[in-house]
């Protein structure tokens, strides 16, 4: 009978590894997914993750409606034309990875029009429908307007590195501007700052 | 002698069973903060809940729910969050927006964001609704992983 105390502790060792996450262990897969926007998705000191791109993509356009700078276009919805957005940090990535969501939520919210057949030097999102556009324009087609933006966007992307002994802090700074072309001016600064601080990676935050 | 052995045994894996019932009860667990009427308009709306999880409930208090409109049709929200305990709180949250139906949202909001409140102190959390035909929302808010 007194193997019956270390079997209750067995059976207690047992349940709390039950009640524990899942680790892999040794071969045994670990794949899963993860939904988008997860607090379980990997944390890197040194890039940005997806949950950063989608967190800054979301401030940026909840300080862009607050400030009441699109509601200052004559006629409405006013055209945004995209601009530049500038990579300067260490990693590469494509910024449409920032700018998708905020297109999105900027159409959603019925403020602006996006125009994806106008670029500087060719950079457009369409290309297709420009070419398409240009000839039936050329054909006389009077259906085929011309977009004339009202707000352009552009901005950069900027890291920080900061040290004490073992602790690293990232800042990246997510830098955007919005321009009224008739005067020339920007009418909104969006600043979005993501920290992280650590010595290595973590797996959710 | 026996029997003071078993029930010795006996009591001790109990409470170990209890323990671990009440620590895995916690996993995972979101607190939610919501209006009492989603289609309430005003610029306090009642709170409805407060279900804060992983010992979440004794340390922040919501203080209120302010709410307005944007160019007249985007739902903007504040919630002010209070530290009500001695030690510094970090946890994450996430805003879902639900249109006049109930439907969710899907936009950029949907993703968690990490807060830190330090003791006493009070942080808002604000956002706007991309979408016109949103009239509720709800906050989830659970503890941080890496504290």
């Amino acid at each position: 009978m007194k193997s019956l105390f270390p079997s209750s502790i067995l059976l207690a060792s047992l349940l709390l590894f039950s009640c524990g996450e899942r680790k892999p262990m040794g071969r045994a897969a670990d794949a899963r997914y993860l939904e988008d926007g997860s607090n379980k998705g990997l944390v890197n000191l040194g890039k940005i993750n997806a949950q950063d791109f989608t967190r800054a993509a979301n401030q940026l356009v909840t300080d862009l409606l607050s400030s009441g700078s699109l509601s200052e276009a004559p006629s409405q919805p006013a055209i945004l034309h995209i601009g530049e957005i500038r990579n300067d940090t260490q990693t590469y990535f494509d910024t449409d990875l920032l700018l998708q969501g905020m297109k999105r939520d900027l159409l959603a919210s019925k403020k602006v029009r996006i125009s994806t057949t106008a670029g500087p030097e060719g950079k457009i999102s369409d290309s297709y429908a420009d070419s398409v556009r240009k000839e039936l324009g050329a054909g006389g087609d009077r259906q085929v307007g011309v977009p004339r933006p009202y707000f352009s966007l552009s901005g950069k992307i900027i890291e920080e590195t900061s040290r004490v002994d073992a602790v690293t802090q990232k800042d990246f700074y997510f830098l955007l501007t919005l321009t009224e072309l008739n005067g020339g001016t920007g009418v909104w600064f969006g600043r979005e700052l993501i920290t992280k601080q650590g010595s290595r990676g973590a797996i959710g935050f | 002698m026996i029997n003071t052995y078993l029930s010795q045994s006996l009591s001790y894996g109990f409470l170990a069973l209890l323990f671990l019932l009440g620590a895995c009860s916690h996993k995972g667990k979101v607190g939610t903060v919501s209006k009492q009427d989603p289609q309430d308009q005003s610029p306090e709306p009642e709170i409805k809940k407060v279900e804060f999880g992983g010992g979440l409930e004794k340390k922040l208090e919501v203080v209120r729910i302010t709410q307005g409109k944007v160019d007249g049709d985007l739902l903007r929200i504040q919630v002010e969050l209070k530290n009500i305990s001695s030690r510094e709180v970090k946890c994450t949250h996430r805003l879902e927006w639900l249109d006049g139906e109930g439907f969710l949202v899907k936009d950029t909001s949907l993703v968690w964001k990490a807060l830190m409140v330090r003791p006493g102190e009070s942080k808002m959390i604000e956002s706007i609704s991309t979408r016109a035909g949103v009239t509720a929302f709800r906050l989830k808010i659970q503890p941080a992983k890496n504290p």
